[in-house]
């Protein structure tokens, strides 16, 4: 018998704290809100960030296509973020190209994703600020208790998308005898570059697929494979166009939790990899070795 | 695994597909309030992973950085994590990261990585050739380096990481280059 999961479409109101945050005393919070750019301009190569306010025009290094940055500390004011050919970068920038700007805020405690998407050279962006209650790096958990509450959103950088589609979150135990009956979420007629309603997905089991169908229809345009969703506190799908050549879909979907953006592409049996650093410094004791382990939840 | 300091370890065949990893580091340190240290990560596909573990044996830190390979054979890639131990947050500075080819005027160069605040790594290309990589703290003078100059040829398809940590030998804090692969 099939459990449905218990869901609630939280109106957590799109509180875009926006042209107000000159009035914030930046200077005692320097970092206070972060922006991370997802690159998903085809044809690009590598792009360059730069954010610009009337003080300041930083660098932030480039990204390839289809990889996120490194989540950007800002202070909470007013910014742009210009997006620059790094076709012709040397180690000087007076001749660089911006392809686009786009002007956004930072807000304290919250996080944004602005998505670069279309084709190069004119490319389009989609600005979605996300709900962050903590900026937690080094404590990416929370107390979770017995069950596993996931909050997620669903944002829209497909910009040909031509047609609205329905999106399922159905736990792993119930994929095989999917139905329809098991909406957890329904992003029919979410316009490019727009969030979704925060899902709230109640469950004993992190492990979900992200089902996408034409909407109303069962005809499935999109599946994730199993995923584990995590208990961050912001984590968020974005549909993007299938650029891989894998599957015959034109839809794909991308990952981000706690910072951090990936591929969600149904890819079996992949191996990654992990290196880890000992910078710790023992000025009292001298030089002193770590061991590392690392464990997956299956033990 | 067991890391000598500032030397870096390496995993592989790590299964990926939606996988967490808890990570737990454990000192050696004779320090009585040592304390391990545990950093999530989740392998969603063929991603590779540096787990940066810095501070001291009793406050001890963690970041994560997921690498970003260089596909073009005609630059080399550059990332720089800033891993600088504060032991007050309050006190934490952020840092701007110069990397100019040698016989470059640095009046006429930004930052490859402005205002790279503790926690925080930025991926940059570059054309082969001789290089400085100069850190300061941001927006200062840059006649001011806190940080030793680096200097460094960069190799067209090779990858570099570097982290700024915390100097134990001279104090301040120094460039420290933790991989270097083709």
């Amino acid at each position: 018998m099939l459990r449905l999961i218990q869901t609630l479409l939280i109106a957590l109101s799109l509180t875009i704290v926006s042209g107000c945050s000159n009035d914030d005393d930046s200077s005692s919070a320097p970092r206070n809100g972060t922006v991370t750019f997802f690159h998903n301009v085809e044809n690009a190569g590598a792009l360059q960030l730069k954010a610009v306010n009337t003080s300041a025009r930083n660098s932030y290094g480039t990204v390839d296509f289809e990889l996120f940055s490194s989540p950007i500390f800002l202070a909470a004011t007013s910014w742009g973020l210009e997006l620059v050919d790094d076709n012709d970068t040397l180690a000087t920038y007076d001749d660089e190209t911006v392809l686009d700007n786009v002007s956004f805020s930072v807000s304290p405690n919250r996080s944004r994703i602005i998505a670069f998407t279309g084709t190069y050279p004119d490319p389009l962006s989609a600005n979605m600020q996300l709900h962050q209650l903590d900026l937690a790096y080094d404590i990416d958990r929370l107390d979770s208790s017995n069950d596993y509450l996931q909050y997620i959103n669903v944002s829209n950088v497909h910009k040909d998308l031509a047609t609205a589609v329905d999106v399922y979150f159905v736990e792993d135990a119930d994929i095989g005898s999917f139905d329809a009956n098991l909406v957890t979420a329904d992003i029919s007629g979410l316009a490019f570059g727009e969030t979704s309603e925060t899902v709230v997905l109640d469950s004993f089991d992190p492990n979900f697929h992200l089902i996408i169908t034409e909407a109303g229809t069962a005809t499935e345009v999109y599946n994730s494979g199993k995923k584990e969703l995590q208990d961050y506190l912001q984590q968020t799908v974005l549909i993007s166009p299938n650029h891989s050549g894998v599957g015959t879909s034109d839809i794909t979907a991308f990952y981000f939790g706690n910072g951090f953006g990936t591929t969600w592409q149904d890819l079996s049996g992949l191996v990654g990899s992990m290196r880890a650093y000992n910078g710790v410094y023992d000025k009292d004791y001298g030089p002193s070795t770590l061991d590392v382990s690392a464990d997956s939840g299956d033990g | 695994m067991t890391i000598d300091t500032e030397a870096t370890e390496f995993v592989t065949d790590m299964p990926a597909t939606g996988v967490t990893y808890s990570v737990i580091a454990t000192s050696s340190s004779a320090d009585p309030e040592a304390t391990p240290r545990n950093i999530f990560a989740d392998l969603m596909a063929a991603e590779e992973w540096t787990m940066i573990f810095y501070g001291t044996p009793a406050d001890m830190r963690a970041m994560k950085v997921l690498e970003n390979f260089n596909a073009n054979s005609t630059r080399a890639s550059v990332t720089v994590s800033n891993a600088a131990y504060y032991a007050n947050e309050d006190d934490e500075k952020a840092f701007d990261v110069y990397i100019k080819k040698s016989t470059d005027s640095l009046a006429n160069t930004d930052p490859a990585f402005s205002e790279m605040w503790p926690g925080s790594y930025g991926n940059q290309r570059f054309i082969g050739g001789d290089y400085q990589l100069l850190v300061t703290e941001a927006g200062t003078d840059m006649s001011v380096w806190p940080l030793p100059p680096t200097s460094k040829t960069l190799v067209d398809g090779t990858n570099y990481h570097y982290v700024i940590i915390k100097d134990p030998i001279n104090g301040g804090y120094k460039l420290d280059l933790i991989h270097e692969s083709p």
